[in-house]
């Protein structure tokens, strides 16, 4: 479903990825796990084509995204839905309007066939009720699921989540990884996740990548890497305090 | 020596770059104007926010300009006994210039602020990607709908000007000049052309567009969260204002051909 091959950005002389392959398979949930800063936002934002990268290929359902105009970007992107950090709701939209965004630009839907699937998302996510509220009203959970009904609610094929259990109660973060997982075993929706979150990596994953310096250091299923030899693996799933000691290239578990 | 040339270098390369930026901004921004059916709801928003909130300010503005004009001229023209003459100087010089400029002043500071604001926030909270994650091009959603609010609200608060401006250089004639109203105003229209105000009308168009473009380029790229927002707002007031007083020149040459 997504192939990510030789994939390389820098800012400003600062080189972020420097060769990143990945393949993500069709209905599978692969999490992308790594310290802060080391750029997995940066590869999330690159296979929806919000940014272009410097090298390398991203081949999304069989097309190039690196090499399309911002007219086959836009048409690609009806098969997505992306869950931001901050949830990035717009401001000036109520909960409704913002879940509810794609389907007013997108579809014949009449107001009252949008208000129903608004309804419906808002429900799925434990949000029912709160279509009239702004996002300055909202409390910091309540945003982020009020992103996941967005992110939802034109039926993606493809979910990206960045962070999606960052800032939210142990009780709210349980029910996403849940919602994550019942999306991918019910309706068989190809997930990208990234966090620093291994409890949530370990629920919600089929596979789990490691980033680490700009290049994907390990991939394997959750036991695999719960198990990983490769030293700055483990370190980062046993949440150990020093640096590792470096080992030559990437080592796929 | 090799230091300042590099500076000079690179100072050039960033404004060709910002030039650049600002005029390819302007072409996609005009390529969606034919959407702007489809947008209409947006647009009807904007022109609220750009025209009709911003009434009182030009109001208040061009009654005060108005009576200030009509004071300084009938002092002159007392001496001369020129008094008939404060209705058309008052008229003219509102409609062909003041009028337009200053009207253009205020929507920049007050608008142009507003728009690097907004924008400039969305930018730094995500969402604009957001948008753009949503299959909608900002320029669509957010730059086109502002542009042309911009155009037809920027004209029709130049009109607001002009006749509350003549308003008030009609009291202070009335008041403080002792001439009489219905002679003040026949006089006024009578040495004012058609042109005069459509010279006016296009000018202000043209602003509309300076602080609809040039407020949205700053917000698009703004970077580095709430002081990034507080220095776009700055630099788009600031170049709105230089622009609009540069090319206030050049467009009354333009405008008028020289013509006195």
């Amino acid at each position: 479903m997504i192939t990510i091959r030789g994939l390389n950005k820098s800012f400003d002389g600062n080189c972020v990825l420097r060769g990143v392959d990945l393949d993500v398979e069709q209905g599978e949930t692969m999490v992308v796990i790594g310290r802060s800063g080391c750029g997995k936002s940066v590869l999330l934002k690159h296979i929806i084509g919000l940014m272009k990268p410097d090298r390398g290929s991203i081949v999304v359902a069989g097309r190039e995204v690196t090499r399309m105009d911002k007219r086959e970007l836009n048409e690609l992107r009806k098969m997505f839905g992306m869950v931001f950090q901050a949830a990035a709701l717009f401001d000036s939209l109520t909960v409704a309007e913002n879940v509810g965004f794609g389907l007013r630009r997108f579809t014949d839907m009449t107001q009252s066939e949008i208000a129903v699937k608004v309804a419906e998302k808002l429900e799925l996510v434990g949000l029912s009720g709160a279509e009239p509220l702004y996002p300055a009203q909202l409390s910091g959970g309540m945003k982020k699921r009020a992103g996941l009904a967005r992110a939802l609610a034109m039926d993606p094929q493809i979910v990206l989540y960045d962070e999606p259990t960052t800032g939210v109660d142990p009780v709210l973060a349980a029910s996403i990884n849940e919602l994550v997982r019942d999306l991918n075993t019910r309706l068989g929706v190809t997930s990208v996740v990234v966090t620093h979150d291994m409890a949530s990596a370990n629920t919600v994953g089929d596979r789990i990548a490691m980033l680490h310096e700009g290049v994907i250091r390990c991939v394997g299923t959750p036991e695999e890497i719960d198990t990983s030899d490769d030293p700055v693996c483990r370190l980062f799933v046993r949440g150990g305090a020093e640096e590792p000691v470096e080992s030559e290239g990437a080592e796929h578990v | 020596m090799t230091g300042l040339l590099e500076r000079l270098g690179s100072f050039s390369l960033n404004l060709f770059q910002r030039i650049g930026e600002v005029w390819l901004l302007f072409v996609r921004t005009v390529a969606y104007c034919r959407q702007v059916f489809a947008n209409r709801r947006l647009v009807l928003l904007q022109m609220v926010e750009i025209g009709v909130n911003t009434v009182p300010l030009v109001a208040i503005m061009a009654f005060f300009t108005g009576m200030v004009i009509a004071v300084q001229t009938g002092y002159q023209a007392v001496r001369f006994h020129l008094e008939g003459m404060v209705g058309p100087i008052v008229g003219l010089s509102l409609t062909r210039e003041l009028g337009p400029v200053m009207t253009g002043v205020i929507v920049a500071g007050r608008v142009g602020a507003a728009i690097a604001a907004q924008v400039g926030t969305m930018k730094v909270t995500e969402q604009i990607d957001a948008l753009e994650t949503l299959a909608t091009d900002p320029v669509e959603y957010l730059v086109m709908p502002r542009f042309i609010a911009a155009i037809i609200m920027l004209p029709i608060l130049t009109v607001c000007a002009d006749v509350v401006g003549i308003t008030g250089g009609l009291i202070i004639a009335v008041t403080q000049l002792g001439r009489d109203a219905n002679l003040f105003l026949t006089v006024t229209f009578r040495q004012m052309e058609v042109s005069d105000v459509m010279s006016g009308l296009i000018k202000s168009a043209f602003f509309g567009m300076i602080v609809a473009i040039i407020g949205c380029y700053q917000g698009l790229t703004t970077t580095g969260g709430a002081e990034g927002v507080g220095k776009s707002t700055t630099r788009a007031v600031v170049l709105s204002l230089m622009l609009i007083l540069v090319s206030d020149f050049f467009l009354t040459v333009l405008v008028l051909g020289g013509k006195p």
